[in-house]
């Protein structure tokens, strides 16, 4: 059963975040005044470089050392700090409900921790939620305020249908977002596979953070206390079915396949440069972001 | 090879069977349990590896097959009880439970029936027979009865107080032509067996005990009990003697309880001789129960108590004629169990044809010119001339006179004849008296005395009553056991049964276990304890064979939790 708001907005979870910051290497332009570094040159505090004068700059910028020494005017300019959009794509298809504890229930704790650093240091956070389509749960905006509202959009999550994520990030690139970062909270079960989904992602314009969700019976299926004899395996989002004797043999092909798997996505994030971090939707959330925070700030 | 449970055709039948069912069954199409996962992604990769059995499709597995068709028939055979056609094995086997006393001591009689049961398991049912062994034997299972039916009949049968019947067992199987070609006879319990017997026994014939007993155990028991003619000469009265037998000292058992009629005798009456012997002096010999009792405890305890029936003895009343020879009236006056009397007389002494003292039994003397044979014999019951011949010739102690001294003295043949008549009576020559001086021969007041009983009536008494041991008579001359005409008109031993009480002309009389061999509990001959152990062949082919089907399934599992097997 997902989190409830009470249950998802647990103040000692958030507390224990406080040591954690998320920064961009560099961040898109025309962004809100912030704590992120951009490529904007302007009135920040620090200093950037020299350009020469032009009228319309402000007088205050002269540089009037390197006047008296060249005889030409060049003024000094400072960077801007700006924010980073974040965009958490929470996957909400019925594979993310379907066990105990279900794998959404990580997910929204990753997606509230996510979004409660972002706050934090005025970065703008948005939440869209895909399946089938994508949906546009809260627009980007920032304000340490604004948490509680995003949790209880979070715990607004209903289970939803199959999962699709190649179509959402095509529909999710036709909004024409401010470049920033792109966390994809999924269990990545998309039907097109992860060569698909690994196509999909590479043509993402955004920093991407990856978050798998995984439970141990995904790896090790054993664990599962169903798993054994004569099976007809009913996948939860399409309902095809899959008949199958489990044996030793059937058992080491199926872990043969999840491991490649798990191999795509990790490569991809690899030559994309892109976060990856796996979660498992049993264990505790907050130790394994300890994990992906591992010197207190995440650089993507 | 055959096979105990069921016929040759039948164990083929099944195993064809059994290889057809699994054949369908590794045909049939499985029923699969549904379960939901988050995806089937990886799994139809997997599936592509196992996919379902569906009936009419391609025979999978061949070798599987195998191995689930060898452990089904190994345990079809196992079931079918197989029987390995050796000597032993296919031996027709007797199965004896000893029921007597020598197995009646602590739970031996149990620890035996415990046995029975468990190899009768294994046996077939037409190859076995189960004999009861008590004071009689006694068909308890016979030859393809169900083993079940032995529960019911033993339950009502426990260790008789009677020695084993075994070696009249074991004598009817050596009688040509009783036992089979190839025979087990295994005893279940402490009967011993003469090794006289055991010898004897055909040849195919083996003999075993089920359960090797320990010896030397402790034990006590009243072996002997029996009555003589009192020492002291008083004719009313006996001795009583007692032995007690037991190891591993008969004088432990010396405490003991004599008790006439439910009350006990003084213990001063008890005359103790040593070896466990006592005796118990002048008892009135008046038809009165003694009961002997020893206070000892140990685990055979019917042997600790004992009853006799004490004979009735009591004087004969005798009516003489005037005219008769003087050595008459004097061996009737020295023999104490006769009295001279006018009245009332049980016998009459007389010359033939007179009438003196009325229509009463008369040993009468007659004129040898009258009387063709020397001693004509009036006898009243039933049987033969030729069977109450025997019998009185010993009863009138005609078989102590010399016949052939006198037949040379009178010189004409002595003989007896015998008639029917409804009063006994004995006539005889008066010139064997007066001229052939019978009446000076030892033999005389013998004769006087046992005809005179004999006319009277006067039955002869028992000594002792044993458990399992022949019938013993005694007259008053002689302790020597005879046949009791009364009892055996075929002339063949009459055998007690177990203790207690038996019945004849003489009313009840008590029958008491005296047996040395049951009180100083004899294993019996070594050659049954060397042969202790009742498992038999056919259960061994049984075992084997499930052992090698759960060697299959252990094989069958490795291979299954290898990935090897489907």
């Amino acid at each position: 059963m997902a989190l409830t708001l009470s249950e998802l907005f647990d103040p000692d979870f958030l507390a224990a975040l406080q040591p954690f910051s998320l920064h961009a290497r560099r961040v898109a332009r025309d962004g809100r005044p912030a704590e992120q570094t951009s490529r904007d040159r302007g009135f920040g505090l620090e200093f950037a470089d020299f350009k020469s004068y032009v009228p319309g700059d402000d007088l205050r910028a002269i540089d009037w050392n390197i006047y008296r020494r060249l005889g030409r005017l060049f003024v000094r300019v400072f960077e801007e700090r700006r924010d980073l959009p974040v965009y958490l794509l929470v996957d909400r298809s019925s594979s993310m409900y379907l066990e105990e504890p279900p794998r959404i229930n990580a997910g929204l704790r990753v997606a509230l921790a996510l979004a409660s650093i972002a706050l934090g240091q005025h970065d703008s956070v948005g939440l869209f939620s895909f399946s089938g389509v994508l949906n546009i749960d809260a627009k980007a905006a920032a304000g340490k305020h604004r948490l509680v509202s995003f949790a209880e959009r979070l715990a607004l999550l209903d289970e939803r249908d199959r999962t699709d994520l190649t179509g959402t990030l095509g529909e999710l690139a036709g909004h024409r977002l401010r470049r920033g970062l792109l966390v994809v909270i999924s269990d990545f079960f998309d039907p097109a596979g992860a060569d698909e989904v690994a196509r999909e992602l590479a043509l993402c314009r955004h920093r991407l953070l990856l978050v798998q969700l995984v439970k141990k019976t995904d790896a090790d299926p054993t664990l599962h206390p169903d798993l054994h004899g004569d099976l007809r395996l009913l996948d939860c989002e399409s309902g095809d079915a899959v008949d199958l004797t489990v044996t030793p043999a059937t058992l080491a092909r199926y872990r043969e396949s999840y491991r490649e798997f798990n191999e795509r996505l990790t490569r991809f994030a690899t030559d994309y440069d892109a976060g990856f971090v796996r979660v498992d939707a049993d264990e505790d959330v907050l130790d394994q972001l300890g994990g992906l925070f591992e010197t207190g700030s995440l650089v993507v | 090879m055959s096979f105990a449970n069921l016929p040759l055709l039948g164990v083929l039948a099944g195993v064809a069977g059994i290889a057809a069912l699994l054949f369908l069954l590794q045909l049939l199409r499985i029923r699969h349990v549904e379960v939901a996962v988050p995806t089937t992604l990886f799994w139809r990769e997997a599936a592509r590896e196992a996919p379902v059995r569906v009936l009419r499709g391609v025979f999978r597995h061949p070798l599987a097959y195998l191995l689930v068709l060898a452990i089904c028939t190994l345990l079809w055979l196992a079931f079918a009880g197989p029987e390995a056609h050796d000597d032993r094995t296919s031996a027709y086997r007797v199965l004896f439970l000893d029921g007597s006393a020598h197995t009646a001591g602590g739970d031996d009689f149990e620890q035996a029936v415990d046995k029975l049961k468990a190899d009768l398991a294994g046996l077939p049912d037409g190859g076995r027979e189960v004999i009861w062994g008590g004071a009689r034997n006694i068909k308890l299972l016979k030859a393809g009865e169900d083993r079940l039916l032995l529960d019911r009949r033993l339950a009502s049968l426990a260790p008789e107080a009677a020695p084993s019947a075994l070696n009249e067992q074991l004598r009817l199987l050596s009688l040509p032509g009783v036992a089979p070609e190839s025979l087990e006879f295994v005893v279940y319990g402490r009967a011993p067996a003469e090794l006289a017997v055991v010898e004897r026994l055909p040849t195919g014939t083996r003999l075993s005990r089920a359960i090797d007993y320990p010896d030397g155990e402790s034990n006590h028991g009243i072996a002997a009990l029996g009555v003589n003619p009192a020492a002291s000469g008083r004719w009313d009265r006996l001795d009583l003697l007692i032995r007690v037998a037991g190891t591993p000292d008969a004088a432990a058992g010396n405490e003991m309880t004599v008790e006439v009629a439910g009350a006990a005798l003084d213990d001063d009456r008890l005359e103790r001789l040593g070896d466990g012997v006592a005796v118990v002096r002048d008892l009135a010999a008046d038809g009165r129960d003694v009961e002997v009792r020893l206070e000892v405890g140990d685990e055979l305890a019917l042997d600790n108590a004992a009853r006799l029936t004490l004979p009735t003895r009591r004087v004969v009343r005798v009516a003489l004629a005037d005219d008769l020879d003087p050595a008459i009236r004097h061996a009737i006056e020295a023999d104490p169990g006769l009295a001279i009397t006018d009245e009332d007389a049980s016998v009459v002494i007389r010359a033939q044809g007179t009438v003196a003292f009325g229509d009463v039994p008369a040993l009468e003397f007659a004129p040898a010119a009258d009387q063709a044979t020397a001693f004509e014999i009036d006898y009243t019951g039933s049987e033969s001339a030729e069977l109450a011949l025997r019998a009185s010739v010993a009863a009138l102690g005609l078989d102590q006179i010399d016949a052939a001294g006198l037949a040379a003295e009178a010189q004409r043949p002595v003989g007896v004849q015998l008639r029917q008549a409804d009063l006994p009576g004995i006539s005889v020559w008066e010139e064997l008296l007066a001229h052939y001086n019978f009446s000076g021969s030892r033999s005389f007041p013998l004769f006087i005395s046992r005809s005179v009983r004999w006319l009277a009536g006067e039955p002869a008494w028992h000594p002792y009553l044993a458990a399992g041991r022949p019938l013993p008579t005694a007259t008053v001359w002689s302790l020597a056991a005879e046949a009791d005409p009364s009892l055996d008109a075929l002339g063949a031993d009459y055998v007690l049964g177990a203790a207690g009480t038996v019945s004849s002309d003489r009313g009840d009389e008590a029958v008491a276990l005296l047996s040395d061999t049951v009180t100083e509990r004899r294993p019996g001959t070594p050659l049954l304890a060397s042969q202790a152990g009742g498992d038999f062949a056919g259960t061994g082919i049984v075992t084997w064979l499930i052992l090698a089907a759960l060697l299959l399934l252990g094989a069958e599992w490795y291979l299954y939790q290898r990935g090897l097997m489907p």
